[in-house]
């Protein structure tokens, strides 16, 4: 009897003695959350290293007096996928507004010394800190990107009174525009930019500030780069 | 720091691109339906007969002529159409649409009224009213003068070469024509803005006002001459001075100009103004004495060289027309010629442009039918010391208005547009 209950009371004290689970331990990852995430997964469309020419139509429709129609031609070095160096050259004429026909209609006989855009020059940098995917009437998904972009040149106008003389003036322009990724090699690329330029008035001998304020719309070809 | 930055820069893109307003003056030089007011001033003192006389003799010659062209000209069909238009594009002086009057430099009686009313385009006895009535009305026939007389003529019967005892007594009464003489004094410029106070609803203030005429004499006061011209005397010449019209006075005397506003001097910066209140282009001829090159008069007489010279800067400074009364050997002259000069005067074209408003002169652009003119360039003076240019445009600030000279004048039917800056901003609040 004596080693039976040896054996019992050395398995009762092992009992209270060890620990109750001996389970491996499990390793703590946490959640992924919204924050965590700083790409897009299966990014299709990359830019950098790759080169962008566009076509453009565009319009200003803002001046009370004038309404410009211009084309321009679009060139981009993407950098990163952030950063591109832009360069912008373009031409167009303006019309005259129905406001400023009633203007100089005898009943008032007035002209306004308004500018047409004639022709400009702009270089600077787009930064795309936007790229993104959009589910599209939940059948196709499409990507995005969203710019701003900062420009400096000359603009060429020309006197909407006859002999009132042309202007070549410096230019800043800020803009803000995006591109709809099409292919990998193709998109469209709508931006709105507000030209402001200095112009000297020759008639009125004055230097005026001006804004030229545009929507535009063209189809860019992206080439090079890594695929 | 950054938010007036920002907001600066926020002001700065949603403000609207501001604009100088120009002034647009639009004109067109006359067309077709040229429309000429001609007022004949004339000098009825006791020495004009025999200038009145050849200017009755003439004058019907010269209303056949202008008026002659139109009535021959058929109207049926398209090819008399197309010969029309050919004949009006090189005789357009046939196409003017005149109207006469007849006033006399005898302010104080004739008060600038238009004798016998008025003497139109188309009128059937045109020709013969108008002689009628500067010859009993505005003709000064001395009672003692002896006019030559045709026993054989018959009333009714044609004007001949010469003006007869027999004629004057058919045509405005026995006796009648003789003795209306005017003052001393000949008084045309006066006269002549007397006619147009008379030919408008609301004359210029000025027509009413006493006149202040100055001392002629060490020791004499100024005398305040009482105005001529009352409400009495409103639109008696009305119809004179037609919408859109020309206004031509043409002043016929041997003498100088004596007009009450004023005072010896050979010019009549005051009258033109006075005439400007009209708001009308006027342009003055003179039939007058001639002046030699050192301004004096050529032909013997009482005719002063101020006064002459008077008539002469009114009709120098409307681009008007100047011609002596006189032929070479001093005696009245043939007034054929003058009349034939004063036909071309009828279609002379416009070469002054009024503006609205006071523009900055720097900023005029100037254009005709289109294609911008160059200003004129200041070639010399003239001897009244106004500027003297060559072929362009120049603008008149006293007359508030563009005027053209040489060969920039614009031609029929022309579309002349002025623009320019205002001095003093625009004359209005605009609508939008």
């Amino acid at each position: 009897m004596r080693p039976v209950m040896t054996a019992l009371c050395l398995t009762l004290a092992s009992a209270l003695v060890t620990p109750e689970a001996s389970a491996q331990e499990t390793i703590d990852l946490g959640v992924i959350k919204d924050e965590d995430i700083t790409v897009v997964q299966k990014l299709l469309y990359p830019k950098e290293g790759r080169m962008e020419l566009g076509l453009h139509l565009g319009v200003m429709p803002f001046d009370a007096y004038v309404t410009n129609a211009h084309g321009q031609l679009s060139f981009n070095q993407h950098l990163s996928e952030r950063f591109s160096l832009s360069v912008l050259a373009g031409g167009g004429t303006g019309f005259k507004t129905s406001v400023y026909k009633k203007l100089e209609s005898p009943a008032y006989g007035v002209a306004p010394y308004a500018y047409r855009y004639l022709a400009s020059v702009l270089a600077g940098v787009e930064w795309a800190p936007i790229y993104a995917k959009m589910s599209f009437n939940g059948r196709k998904v499409v990507h995005y990107d969203v710019y701003l972009a900062g420009r400096l040149g000359v603009t060429f106008e020309q006197s909407i009174i006859e002999g009132g003389g042309s202007a070549l003036g410096p230019t800043l322009s800020p803009g803000i525009g995006s591109r709809l990724f099409l292919s990998r090699s193709t998109a469209l690329k709508a931006e709105f930019r507000d030209d402001l330029m200095l112009q000297r008035r020759s008639l009125t001998e004055t230097t005026a500030f001006k804004q030229n304020a545009s929507v535009t719309v063209g189809f860019t070809l992206l080439t090079g780069g890594k695929e | 720091m950054r938010w007036p930055a920002l907001l600066l820069a926020c002001a700065a893109l949603s403000s609207c691109n501001r604009y100088d307003l120009f002034r647009i003056s639009g004109y067109q030089q006359e067309s077709f339906s040229n429309k000429a007011d001609v007022v004949f001033v004339i000098d009825n003192s006791d020495s004009m007969y025999e200038v009145s006389a050849s200017l009755a003799l003439n004058f019907a010659n010269f209303i056949n002529t202008i008026q002659s062209s139109e009535e021959e000209i058929p109207s049926d069909g398209l090819p008399d159409a197309a010969d029309n238009f050919i004949d009006y594009v090189n005789n357009r002086s046939s196409y003017v649409d005149f109207q006469f009057a007849i006033t006399t430099t005898d302010v104080e009686v004739s008060v600038g009224e238009a004798l016998g009313g008025l003497y139109k385009r188309g009128d059937p006895n045109l020709t013969d009213d108008f002689v009628n009535t500067l010859l009993c009305e505005a003709t000064c026939f001395r009672e003692d003068l002896q006019l030559p007389t045709d026993p054989t003529y018959v009333c009714g019967g044609p004007l001949g070469d010469e003006i007869t005892e027999e004629y004057l007594d058919c045509v405005c009464g026995a006796g009648t024509w003789t003795g209306n003489c005017g003052a001393a004094i000949e008084e045309g410029i006066e006269a002549a803005y007397m006619s147009m106070c008379s030919a408008v609803p609301s004359p210029p203030v000025a027509c009413f006002d006493d006149v202040l005429q100055e001392a002629t004499a060490t020791g004499e006061d100024d005398e305040l001459v009482p105005a001529l011209f009352t409400d009495a005397n409103v639109l008696r010449n009305e119809g004179m001075l037609r919408e859109n019209a020309n206004t031509i006075v043409v002043f016929v005397s041997d003498e100088g100009d004596g007009s009450r506003r004023l005072h010896r001097e050979p010019t009549a910066e005051e009258y033109e103004s006075l005439f400007g209140q009209f708001g009308r282009r006027v342009t003055f001829a003179s039939i007058v004495p001639g002046l030699d090159a050192d301004g004096g008069v050529t032909c013997p007489g009482t005719a002063t060289d101020w006064g002459v010279e008077r008539y002469n800067y009114l009709a120098f400074r409307t681009n008007g027309l100047v011609e002596d009364i006189f032929d070479p050997a001093c005696d009245p002259r043939d007034f054929g010629e003058a009349l034939e000069a004063l036909g071309e005067l009828l279609t002379n074209l416009l070469t002054t442009f009024p503006l609205a408003s006071v523009p900055q002169p720097e900023t005029l652009i100037v254009r005709v039918d289109g294609s911008d003119v160059a200003p004129a360039d200041v070639t010399g003076q003239d001897k009244y010391g106004y500027d003297i240019y060559g072929s362009g445009w120049s603008y008149s600030a006293s007359d508030n208005a563009v005027e053209f000279h040489g060969d920039a004048i614009p031609g029929y039917d022309a579309e002349v547009q002025v623009l320019y800056l205002p001095l003093e901003g625009m004359p209005r609040e605009l609508p939008f």
